[in-house]
């Protein structure tokens, strides 16, 4: 039980830390928001296995809503994409330098 | 009651009526979106401004009328103290404050109305919920119910390009802050095994978890330390990103500057306020923890000492007014910080009712901040709003001349925002007195020297902005911009109730300065005299 416990932990932060990278290096918005997603999801495996090991409910019903919540936001987020991309004709990240002092 | 029955009936403690300042605004939203459905582009535009106002006004006078429990409700999942409920009223004041400003807004970029208002009525849900959750996965939830809602208002003007970039990098930022956050609670969660704030506290109190083994045996397993530390490093990046504290800030300045400035004021008030009053309910439960200081007093400091310097610095050099106050709003986030740094070290110092009544002090002391914080800025960003330019200092120069009235509003924006020496009956003083003394009592004297010299840099480009306001124009004062644009001023004449807000902000600037315990006050009021 306790290997596989430090196991996953370490997986999901390894996952989480691939995530950040992905959306510090990233340059597509869509792969930028791919990394977001899988950020989220390291945070999902790390309740479950917290609840697994202490044998609670509760994680994974918290799993459930965070899951939810990413669903809601990747609605958000294509759409706003896709209005970015109507009137620039790109989603680069590193293009979007109009605002500045 | 008969207290010798063995088993009690489970009775669930909800307080029905605590939730209808809540879901009011649920309802309004959903309101607005039918009957923008139902009457069309014209008749959406003459009434969802009256009914989102409305709703709005009714779930403030629901805090007034005392609906909301002092206390935990709803099976605590909410804290509805009096810290609480004044962080509510000020947010669902700042978006009142919006809608007042929809209408010309809405007419002038042609927006769609329906939108607008449903998603300001979401926002302000999202946030009255964060500032009083206590439970984090309702805190989670609440926060993108009201990130969701202003990612999209900030990109409301499709049309614009430079909308468009602002809402992109806000949204961007925003998702991964969020990341941040869900990771930190599944840490805290794992350390604590519960998502509940004041269970939380308990169990960081006695250090240890009771957890019930399969044979009903009890076991006592201690906190793992490396959890909690994770835990809160991960949510308070996440939180810092959302307060745009250095360096976590990077957003700011371009959705300040690119979004349409009613968006833009709510997301530099409200969503700020309700962020802080969730952190402030967060760091008083983990405080609690033994050794929670030694680590925690390092971050938080270092976040704090950036943003009042860094924001304060970057300020100087800004030449468009939006950027400025994106600056300024950085610094303002890092004072506040420093009420956040006290709340931290507060258990190592003293204990049992001394520290209950040190962590009030601190909640009310924030709270002043905010309130003044928040009207600074609605005062400063709707004179800005009324004044047009687009955020170009151009706009300001000789505007004394032009229309001494907002001239005069955002004058004493500005002093207000300065906070010390010579401006004490304004609120940005008394909000800043208060925090400091708090930091110089519990030994943080070095911080508020810190804080003290970050706020004479900050005087510079204050009231640089005042001098320009004063400054003759030589040439014809406007590259006046075309009208529709959205840098064209809007004429304040037909807007009696913009007025009204604005002026009434300015009173409260002095009130609030000078009565600093009316305000407190108000808040005690509410809590205990409240039904239950």
């Amino acid at each position: 039980m306790e290997p596989v416990f430090q196991a996953n932990l370490i997986l999901s932060t390894l996952l989480f830390t691939i995530g950040v990278l992905g959306v510090m290096w990233k340059r597509n918005a869509i792969s930028l928001f791919m990394s977001v997603e899988l950020m989220l999801n390291a945070a999902n495996l790390a309740f479950v296995t917290f609840a697994f090991q202490l044998g609670l409910l509760s994680g994974g019903i918290l799993v459930l809503f965070i899951m939810t919540v990413a669903a809601a936001e990747a609605g958000v987020g294509l759409a706003i994409f896709i209005a970015l991309f109507r009137v620039h004709r790109h989603i680069r990240v590193d293009e979007q330098d109009m605002l500045r002092g | 009651m008969d207290s010798s029955l063995p088993v009690q009936a489970y009775v669930p403690e909800i307080h029905p009526t605590g939730l209808i300042p809540f879901l009011l605004l649920l309802l309004g939203g959903i309101a607005c979106l039918v009957v923008d459905a139902a009457t069309g582009k014209e008749g959406s535009r003459r009434y969802l401004p009256w009914i989102a106002g409305g709703t709005l006004l009714a779930s403030i006078t629901c805090f007034f009328l005392r609906l909301v429990p002092g206390e935990v409700f709803l099976e605590d999942t909410f804290r509805a103290d009096a810290f609480g409920q004044l962080a509510s009223i000020i947010i669902l004041a700042s978006t009142f404050v919006m809608t007042t400003m929809g209408p010309s807004l809405v007419r002038r970029r042609n927006l769609p109305s329906g939108e607008f208002y449903t998603l300001i009525l979401f926002a302000s849900l999202g946030m009255t919920l964060l500032a009083i959750s206590n439970e984090l996965l309702t805190a989670f939830i609440s926060l993108e119910v009201f990130a969701l809602s202003l990612y999209v208002l900030v990109g409301i003007d499709r049309r614009s390009r430079k909308a468009a970039e602002a809402c992109f990098k806000y949204f961007v930022l925003g998702a991964f802050a969020s990341a941040f956050l869900v990771f930190g609670i599944a840490f805290l969660y794992g350390a604590a095994h519960t998502t509940f704030l004041t269970e939380m506290a308990e169990v960081f109190r006695q250090g240890y978890v009771e957890s019930v083994g399969p044979e009903g045996a009890v076991t006592e397993i201690p906190v793992n330390t490396m959890y909690v530390f994770v835990g809160f490093a991960f949510m308070f990046v996440g939180i810092c990103f959302k307060l745009s504290l250095a360096p976590f800030h990077m957003w700011a300045p371009d959705v300040y500057q690119g979004g349409n400035m009613p968006a833009v004021m709510v997301v530099a008030t409200a969503s700020k306020v309700a962020a802080f009053a969730f952190l402030v309910h967060l760091v008083e439960a983990l405080s609690y923890w033994q050794g929670f200081a030694s680590g925690a007093v390092y971050i938080v400091t270092a976040v704090a000492v950036v943003s009042m310097l860094w924001g304060n610095l970057a300020a100087l050099v800004q030449t468009n007014f939006r950027r400025m106050m994106a600056f300024s709003s950085v610094a303002h986030s890092g004072y506040m910080t420093v009420g956040i740094l006290v709340l931290v070290a507060l258990p190592g110092l003293m204990s049992g009712a001394e520290l209950e009544a040190g962590q009030l002090l601190i909640r009310q002391a924030v709270i002043l901040y905010m309130a003044g914080y928040t009207v600074m800025n609605i005062l400063a960003f709707g004179v800005a709003y009324y004044i047009g330019g687009g955020g170009h200092m151009a706009a300001y120069r000789g505007l004394v001349y032009r229309r001494p009235l907002p001239a005069a509003g955002m004058a004493i924006a500005m002093f207000s925002l300065v906070g010390i020496g010579f401006t004490p009956p304004t609120i940005g003083f008394m909000g800043k007195f208060y925090i400091f003394k708090e930091a110089v009592q519990v030994g943080f004297v070095g911080i508020a020297v810190i804080a003290l010299l970050a706020s004479v840099i900050s005087a510079f480009y204050y009231l640089n902005l005042v001098v320009t306001m004063f400054m003759r124009a030589e040439t014809k004062p406007a590259e006046a911009p075309l009208a529709g644009t959205p840098e064209a001023p809007v004429q304040v004449g037909g807007e009696l109730l913009a007025r009204v807000v604005l002026v009434t902000a300015c009173v409260l600037i002095f009130v609030f300065g000078i009565f600093p315990q009316l305000f407190i006050g108000l808040g005690e009021t509410l809590v205990n005299g409240a039904v239950r």
